[in-house]
């Protein structure tokens, strides 16, 4: 733990002081949610800080003394506004430098706290000092005036802001106007749980978005944080010289964080450390009792194995597979399609279903067959399988696995003898063929909600949901949801945003408020290895809520490789508002196509993709995402079409958003492949919206993330 | 089937063999220090790192913190990272004198002139040797190999301080004492690196620290018997070194023993 590392949140989210920021950067991988209150400003603020230089945060502010709109729509609701920010430090503190970073406040919004800055600062024992000059909203005293006018003309003023200023991109605000002056002082305490700040606003409040416009006594503010625990800070601050206000700051690190211990999770068979190398030993059922039993005799008594549970080991064409396959599917969560044999490798293909790490399945599989085959099987592989696609070999070398098992060799060195191929028809010999599971179903209880329209607040809904799948065989299958209204308050959803372009997303409301009975997807979908590495998938039916048609996609994905190239076309025809069978006028084709690229800088994967919109707009969407070894990630993308700016986009400009995808996996007290994605888009528009397709070859194909096996090997032995 | 007889006597020269290699795998490991029953002893194979210990009877007032396993295995690794530090500490010595640095030059020396008095150990560090703890962890029992001996030092009541400084010093331990504040009792050289120091617990376990108001770090208490190694300045060395220099240095010196010889 560095002391430089307990840098806290400012009331805007972000690191900083109190109104203002400093160049400073959060622990990689940390997360933030920020309540703050200065009158008459409420901020709901997350952050992120996906890279070591890099913090992103997302906010809704609450102006509680001003009406959203007209009292005939949104009656006594105080006006919401939306915000991204972004901040990245240009150099890292040294001896005699100052850290120094550039930032962005309300980048491509309503720009009502538009500002960009740049900051410094430099620590001095528990001390840490920040001056920044800011433009916009965090300098709006404008000490000086702008030294960027040396330039152009147009540096010296700052057009306006506020919620009219809609279908301009804000950078054409970008650090003009005059800029003044912030900084302060944070002091970290001896005591690890206060720290205090004083702070000179470099906003004066005269010119406060909305005409909104408050009295200030003094530009220094005041505040100390209280570290409750290792997740929460309460900062109690004196602001303006007149007003007190409170922040309370909650944060984890998800990079770092560790899931709960897996005790709902079956344990992992036990082994006899018994197992031996092939070429040593003779092969047949008969092998190794004399061996065996000395083994066991030297074993410490606690770990004797009592002599019932010690399986029979048979040759492979003696055991009982179906019972196998049972067991890989109790304890390693392996759906199994088939067992083969090549040699002495035995080859389980399936798909896994519950284990977030294929190292962790790979090594409960490798028990599994190590208690019950003989010698003649020394190594083991697993096939992952996804929706009838072979992806990837994981081969684990028997011996060597049990070495581990009995530390009798580190990690690094069993590294060596484990290894993902790719997957390849040899020539086989197959033990067993799972039958075909022809139906499966469940029912589930679910929420969403609608955040920050001008409605309410939160606009939520709990629905039942029953869903179910029909396998016409492995690659071919039928599925479908049905969703059940439990509890709303959509009665309060009023608002159709304006559009001036086909209603492709902006009619979201009567989706929602139509139907209590909604059927939101069916669909029959069809996938095919097209070649090696070369994925393909047909699908047709509901395919979302909003829309019904057709399409298909393929995916280039080579073994070992960190890129991908794919792309999808689709037909598609809007649904009627009841999500039932009916269908609406508007239809369009739409699709993408999409580069993948791992570029292997802080496993940041970047993902663009170019092509036709719902909306019948051409454009690119660029998504960038950081992924964590425990797979968490943190992202944001954002989609500039021919519709965005002044050329019928709206509000907000153009499309963008911020997210973070966290496996369950970390939060359960059992394994789980499935993952909760928190995404925060500020507007919901019509431009540059694509198909949510219950289906992506990407993700399918995501056990070819190599890295993310090797990062976590270590879960092979738990 | 019937078979020649030139198989059948293969058969039995390789079931001879076979059975001297079995005995071959016994193994010899010693122990040493505060244990009654010093000397070395041979164990079966897959013997584990309890067996010896328990076999050692280690005494009660054994130092555990700074017990020692040797593995000859390791020894040519430490001997090419000693050969490595010893070379680029030449380095520094010859490209500080040409270019009128003489303060590095001389610290450069004097720290080679110590430096190449240590002995290369086979150490293995950061493992846990404790008998008891070893019996209960069977995660850090590890198997041992032909030639393996431990070492139960005496606990020890100095710090060492090492590197850029003017002299190499032993000072006193202080409990709970910040591993900054060593530093008064034996000023660093001209030479040294004003930012950081490397903190080396006597498990051998190295700990980079930052130490200058910019960068401090939270204190960090050291064991009886733990190193401080005060590295060069990083700026200054940074044209003739690899970048590795201090790491590998600090790295080095991990390996030595507590209380043993190489003590400044």
């Amino acid at each position: 733990m560095h002391a430089q590392e307990y840098y806290t949140q400012s009331d805007f989210g972000g690191v900083g002081l109190l109104q203002t920021p400093t160049a400073r950067m959060a622990q990689e991988g940390e997360f933030s949610f920020v309540l703050s209150r200065t009158t008459p400003y409420t901020n709901y603020n997350v952050s992120m800080q996906p890279i070591p230089w890099l913090e992103g945060s997302f906010r809704y502010t609450n102006v509680s003394n001003r009406l959203y709109g007209a009292r005939s729509l949104s009656g006594s609701q105080t006006y919401k506004d939306k915000s991204i920010d972004v901040k990245a430090r240009l150099f890292q503190e040294t001896r005699w430098t100052p850290a120094v970073a550039f930032g962005v406040r309300d980048v491509g919004g309503t720009g009502l706290f538009s500002s960009e800055f740049l900051v410094a600062s430099k620590r001095a024992g528990r001390f840490d000092f920040s001056l920044g000059l800011g433009w916009g909203y965090i300098g709006n005293r404008g000490d000086i005036s702008n030294p960027l006018s040396i330039i152009s003309d147009r540096f010296n003023t700052r057009p306006a802001s506020g919620t009219g200023a809609t279908g301009a991109l804000s950078i054409n605000k970008f650090l003009r106007g005059r800029p003044g002056f912030f900084g302060g002082v944070e002091y970290h305490s001896p005591w690890d749980w206060l720290v205090l700040k004083a702070e000179l606003d470099g906003n004066d409040y005269k010119h406060q978005p909305q005409s909104n416009n408050q009295p200030q006594r003094s530009p220094i503010n005041l505040g100390a944080v209280f570290r409750l625990n290792g997740n929460a800070d309460l900062t109690l601050g004196y602001e303006r010289g007149n007003v007190a206000t409170a922040a309370l700051n909650l944060h984890a690190n998800l990079a770092t964080h560790v899931g709960p211990e897996k005790s709902f999770d079956p344990p992992p068979e036990p082994v006899s450390f018994t197992s031996t190398p092939v070429t040593t030993l003779p092969t047949g059922p008969s092998q190794g009792t004399g061996k065996q039993a000395a083994d066991v005799a030297s074993m410490p008594p606690g770990a004797m194995p009592e002599a019932a549970s010690v399986p029979q080991r048979k040759a492979p064409e003696q055991v009982d597979w179906a019972q196998v396959a049972k067991t890989l599917q109790a304890n390693a969560g392996i759906n199994v399609t088939n067992i083969r044999r090549r040699g002495s490798e035995l080859v389980i293909q399936g798909e896994q279903e519950r284990f977030f790490y294929t190292a962790e399945a790979a090594g409960r599989a490798t028990r599994i067959v190590d208690n019950r085959v003989d010698s003649s099987i020394d190594w083991v592989t697993v096939t992952s399988e996804r929706n009838g696609l072979s992806t990837v070999d994981t081969s684990v070398h028997r011996p060597r696995f049990i070495e581990l098992l009995n530390h009798q060799i580190d990690l690094p060195t069993f590294r060596r003898s484990v290894e993902q191929d790719p997957v390849t028809s040899r020539d086989e010999e197959v033990l067993y063929n799972a039958p075909l599971k022809r139906f499966t179903g469940g029912t589930a209880l679910g929420y969403q909600q609608n955040l920050g329209g001008p409605d309410a607040f939160v606009l939520y809904q709990v629905y039942g949901a029953g869903y179910g799948t029909f396998n016409f065989s492995r690659h071919v299958w039928l599925d479908g949801v049905i969703s059940v209204n439990i509890a709303n308050n959509y009665d309060k959803f009023k608002y159709d945003a304006p559009s001036n372009l086909p209603r492709v997303r902006t009619n979201v409301r009567q989706y929602l408020t139509s139907s209590d009975i909604t059927m939101p997807n069916l669909q029959l979908t069809g996938t095919r290895k097209l070649g090696q590495d070369l994925y393909g998938m047909a699908y047709a039916g509901m395919l979302e809520s909003m829309y019904a048609g057709a399409g298909g996609e393929v995916l280039y994905r080579p073994f070992g490789e960190h890129w991908a190239v794919g792309g999808d076309i689709n037909w598609v025809k809007a649904r009627g508002f009841d999500q039932d069978f009916s269908l609406r006028k508007y239809h369009v084709i739409t699709g993408q196509a999409t580069g993948y690229l791992d570029t292997g800088f802080h496993n940041v994967t970047l993902a663009v993709s170019v092509g036709r919109y719902l909306a019948g707009d051409w454009g690119t969407t660029v998504d960038v995402s950081r992924q964590f070894a425990n797979g968490t990630r943190m992202g944001a993308y954002f989609t500039v079409t021919d519709k965005s700016g002044s050329s019928g986009y709206g509000e907000g400009s153009f499309d963008k958003g911020i997210y973070v995808s966290i496996p369950f996996d970390a939060l359960l007290p059992n394994s789980s492949r499935n993952r909760a994605t928190l995404m925060w888009q500020p507007l919901v528009r019509d431009g540059g919206a694509r198909l949510n397709k219950r289906y992506t070859l990407y993700t399918m194909t995501n056990d070819l993330d190599t890295d993310q096996f090797d990062e976590n090997l270590g879960k092979i032995s738990q | 089937m019937r078979r020649p007889a030139w198989v059948m006597v293969a058969c039995a020269v390789a079931a001879l063999l076979a059975a001297s290699a079995s005995a071959e795998d016994a193994l010899r490991a010693s122990a040493s220090g505060e244990v009654r029953q010093a000397g070395s002893a041979v164990y079966s194979p897959g013997a584990r790192l309890a067996d010896l210990a328990l076999a050692a009877r280690v005494n009660p007032d054994a130092y555990m913190a700074g017990a020692a396993w040797l593995r000859p295995s390791l020894h040519e690794a430490q001997v090419r990272l000693k050969a490595g530090v010893v070379f680029e500490l030449g380095v520094i010595r010859m490209d500080a004198l040409t270019h009128g640095k003489e303060d590095l030059g001389v610290a450069a020396a004097a720290f080679h002139a110590w430096i190449t008095t240590l002995p290369v150990t086979g150490r293995r560090t950061s493992v846990v040797l404790d008998p008891d703890r070893l019996e209960v962890s069977a995660a850090d029992n590890w198997p041992i190999e032909e030639g393996d001996a431990l070492f139960y030092p005496r606990r020890p009541s100095t710090i060492r301080i090492v590197g850029a400084v003017g002299k190499p010093c032993s000072v006193p331990h202080v409990a709970l004492q910040d591993a900054r504040r060593y530093l008064v009792q034996c000023p660093a050289s001209v030479a040294a690196d004003p930012d950081m120091i490397f903190v080396i617990q006597p498990d051998g376990s190295v700990f980079p620290q930052n130490i200058a108001a910019w960068n401090r770090d939270p204190p960090r208490v050291l064991a009886p018997g733990a190193w401080i190694y005060v590295p060069f300045n990083r700026k200054a060395i940074a044209g003739v070194t690899d970048g590795q220099f201090n790491e590998d240095a600090a790295a080095f010196i991990s390996t030595q023993l507590v209380g043993a010889e190489g003590s400044p």
